[in-house]
């Protein structure tokens, strides 16, 4: 199985019944993937005419209901941009996966690299924060692209799953058995008006447009009833919510794996394709008699701030590992004060290696 | 229905502004439809137009400049039994041309309604694709010396199935827009008005001028009447059980040896099945209980070049997917060895077709004279992993995996004595 097979599974387990992507390397094999099966089990799957057409094809099938999924790679992140804000503003309950490439521009097409992770976090106007996970191997992909959903119906809000090159066009054994697959989660209904909430962290329920009740759905800044306001009090209590739906809830959506040694000095915090070299040079290190820490992380965004700190905990120096010139090094600077850090980088369109690694350990 | 909430009343435009009547127009359109206003999705662009949407008593969606159609597209889509409208002006048109361009080519079921005022009102008078040449605005103070686009042509040379040009003070109006709300497939309707705010005062253009120019138009009225298939309406839909996430399961049928991992690279041209040869190993690897990765590269022009597989079989699972020390290099062709030369002198073992120069002494060069060069690569690898993956584990691999129609070749190829022997030899 390879990474694009396992989002495509992954997708129709999670309950996906709209699809729209453009072809770009290394994402089209998602595309071709999903015209194939998804339509066949009762879904619909589109080509559109650019990525621009193809999220906004998303945007408007899942505010009907449907559970909605796109694919492109860095340049097509850029063009959805524009209507990942969209998604923000509107809260639109959407998965996008970003099988990311050599950047910046059209970069190198099956060359691979990890360097969206900053661009995936503000990738839009405004500043107001989404969902992303990273996966380092096929059941990952296939897990968090069901988490995905999950986390997109239950927030209403545009959900990334970054993957890159070797990742998602690399074939490689899967154990299915063992493969996690979340209980799907369905989007809450509401009763009222569109975009109502009590507190600043609920989530307003869901009214689909041509549903029974009437509803508004829109990008400009608005009020409870979706009519565009300018009253600044309304202004200020949507935002804020924008906000602290997702950012109070960091804990909640941290997906994380802990393998934590007592005493140990150099903790490795790691995601995405480096996290696999991190996972053999830490068994390789701990063979050698080293106490060694690591830390896989498959939330980047919101930040897991509580797993970092507990994984910081008395260690002395963390290494970073990263397909990209440091984009989360400096988010853990930020928890890590007093130790030292250790960036363990690869940005020719290599993969990073167990040996790379050795040395920092 | 009533397509305006009387609560929302008056009209936000500006003094004399078309959109107001059309929007009168709309509903009386809507009145007329009979439609059920829960079963309409009134999608607005961006422009004057949109600040209405308000006022509409439909499902309403407001999303970006020139994406309309996209979102129209999206839901219409995802529920086919939906009435979709979409509002839009000149400027929509404009930044979203290719959006308008492919809902009319596919004949996707929205009625896109144009208010055509030949500027950007919304954003202080600038021009749009339908100024008209010579037309003065903010941004063409000495008149415009674009063309302007004729969007009615477009929509109709793409393949919008309704296509109808009329202007905000046609007594047929509402006649015009019934009908197109009615139509099934791409309805476009380019209603032509004026911007009394910004493009009427630059410009010596009054409401008699305005039907003139577009009575003269090539094409005015409904230009344009057919019923192909809607897009939405001709998706595939099947009603097939969810893909199983086994089933592609491969049993573990046989036993490997192997204990550590074992890193090959396969390079050979476009045509000779290089990936094929990869994967029925890592198959017969994954037959054995063993883990296999496999990563191809290949040039854009497929079928023309070098083709390159690297293959990882390991007993453990696979973390590591960089080959930076091969422990098999085969090479089947030349444009394989132009790809893996910085590898030859890396590589544990070279095994090379004979004839190539390959600068290793070392090197093991074989020649299979009645072998295919579709199964060359095939037949050289296969004994290098003979000590990994037991012979049945390749056979079963071949019988499993391969095409049928090639796996006689197949099996020859995995268990190609001469092959065998020459591999083994290590002949220089």
């Amino acid at each position: 199985m390879d990474g694009c097979e396992a989002v495509s599974l992954g997708a129709i387990h999670a309950g996906c019944t709209f699809f729209a992507g453009y072809p770009i390397t290394p994402a089209s094999s998602i595309l071709r993937r999903m015209m194939e099966m998804l339509p066949a089990a009762g879904g619909v799957a589109v080509q559109g005419e650019d990525e621009i057409a193809s999220i906004g094809f998303c945007i408007g099938a899942a505010m009907t209901g449907a559970k909605a999924m796109t694919a492109t790679s860095g340049p097509g992140m850029s063009l959805y941009s524009e209507n990942i804000g969209l998604a923000i503003m509107g809260e639109v309950p959407l998965v996008i996966v970003n099988v990311q490439r050599m950047g910046p521009a059209t970069g190198g097409a099956t060359t691979t690299a990890e360097g969206d992770v900053q661009f995936c976090r503000w990738v839009t106007s405004g500043g107001y924060p989404l969902v992303v996970y990273a996966a380092t191997n096929v059941a990952d992909a296939y897990r968090l692209t069901i988490e995905a959903f999950n986390t997109a119906e239950r927030l209403r809000t545009p959900v990334i799953l970054l993957s890159s090159k070797d990742l998602a066009m690399t074939c490689e054994t899967a154990d299915t058995a063992e493969f996690v697959r979340p209980a799907r989660v369905t989007r809450t209904s509401g009763d009222g008006v569109p975009y109502a909430f009590r507190e600043s962290t609920d989530v307003p329920g869901f009214l689909a447009v041509g549903g029974d009740r009437l509803t508004r759905f829109t990008g400009s800044i608005h009020d409870g009833r979706g009519v565009i306001t300018s009253d600044r009090k309304k202004i200020d209590r949507k935002l804020t919510h924008l906000r602290d739906k997702i950012e109070s809830r960091a804990d909640e959506l941290a997906i994380v794996r802990e393998d934590l040694q007592e005493g140990a000095e150099t903790v490795v915090i790691a995601y995405g394709a480096a996290a696999r070299a991190a996972r053999e040079a830490v068994r390789d290190a701990r063979r050698d008699g080293k106490r060694v820490s690591l830390l896989v992380l498959y939330t980047l965004w919101p930040t897991p701030v509580a797993a970092i700190r507990r994984a910081l905990g008395g260690a002395k120096r963390v290494v970073v590992p990263e397909l990209n010139t440091g984009q989360y090094l400096c988010e853990i600077e930020r928890f890590a004060a007093g130790r030292e850090l250790v960036p363990v980088q690869r940005i020719d369109g290599g993969l990073l290696t167990p040996a790379a690694l050795e040395a920092a350990l | 229905m009533n397509l305006i909430d009387p609560e929302e009343l008056p009209y936000p435009f500006c003094p004399g502004c078309s959109h107001e009547l059309i929007f009168k127009s709309l509903a009386a359109a809507f009145e007329k439809s009979g439609l059920d206003a829960r079963r309409v999705v009134v999608v607005s662009d961006i422009g004057c137009h949109g600040i209405a949407d308000r006022m509409l008593r439909t499902h309403t969606f407001h999303g970006l400049h020139g994406r309309s159609l996209t979102y129209a597209a999206g839901i219409k889509l995802a529920n086919p039994s939906l009435k979709v409208v979409v509002l839009i002006g000149d400027g929509g048109c404009g930044i979203g041309g290719a959006h308008l361009v492919n809902a009319a080519r596919r004949n996707a079921g929205i009625c896109a309604v144009v208010f055509n005022n030949f500027n950007f009102g919304m954003t202080g008078g600038q021009h749009s694709v339908t100024t008209p040449c010579g037309g003065r605005t903010a941004t063409t103070p000495k008149g415009n010396a674009e063309r302007g686009l004729d969007l009615c042509r477009l929509a109709d040379a793409c393949g919008a199935n309704f296509v109808a040009r009329t202007t905000a003070f046609d007594p047929a109006l509402v006649d015009v827009l019934a009908d197109g709300i009615a139509h099934d497939g791409f309805a476009f309707l380019d209603i032509w008005g004026l911007c009394t705010a910004y493009y009427m005062k630059r410009n010596d253009l009054r409401k008699a001028e305005l039907v003139d120019t577009a009575k003269n138009m090539p094409g005015y009225g409904v230009l344009r009447r057919e019923s192909q298939p809607e897009w939405a309406a001709s998706q595939p839909k099947g009603s097939a059980p969810e893909p199983r996430l086994d089933a592609n399961e491969i049993p573990v049928l046989f036993r490997a040896e192997l204990k550590e991992p074992l890193r090959v690279v396969l390079a050979g041209s476009a045509g000779m099945k290089v990936r094929t040869a990869a994967s029925l190993l890592a198959s017969a690897a994954i037959l054995s209980g063993l883990r296999a990765a496999q990563k191809d590269t290949f040039p854009v022009t497929v079928t023309k070049g070098f083709s390159l597989s690297e293959l990882i079989v390991s007993p453990e699972p696979i973390e590591d997917l960089e080959i930076v020390l091969p422990d098999c290099l085969v090479i089947s062709s030349e444009d394989g060895l132009d790809k893996t030369k910085a590898l030859v002198p890396l590589a544990r073992r070279v095994v090379a077709k004979r004839g190539l120069d390959v600068t290793r002494d070392d090197a093991t060069l074989v020649d299979l004279p009645g072998v295919r060069p579709a199964e060359l690569t095939l037949a050289m690898t296969a004994p290098l992993l003979r000590d990994a993956i037991p012979a049945e584990a390749m056979r079963e691999s071949v019988l499993r995996f391969g095409h049928v129609e090639e796996r006689e070749r197949l099996l020859a190829a995995v268990g190609n004595p001469a092959a065998a022997e020459g591999v083994t030899r290590r002949t220089t």
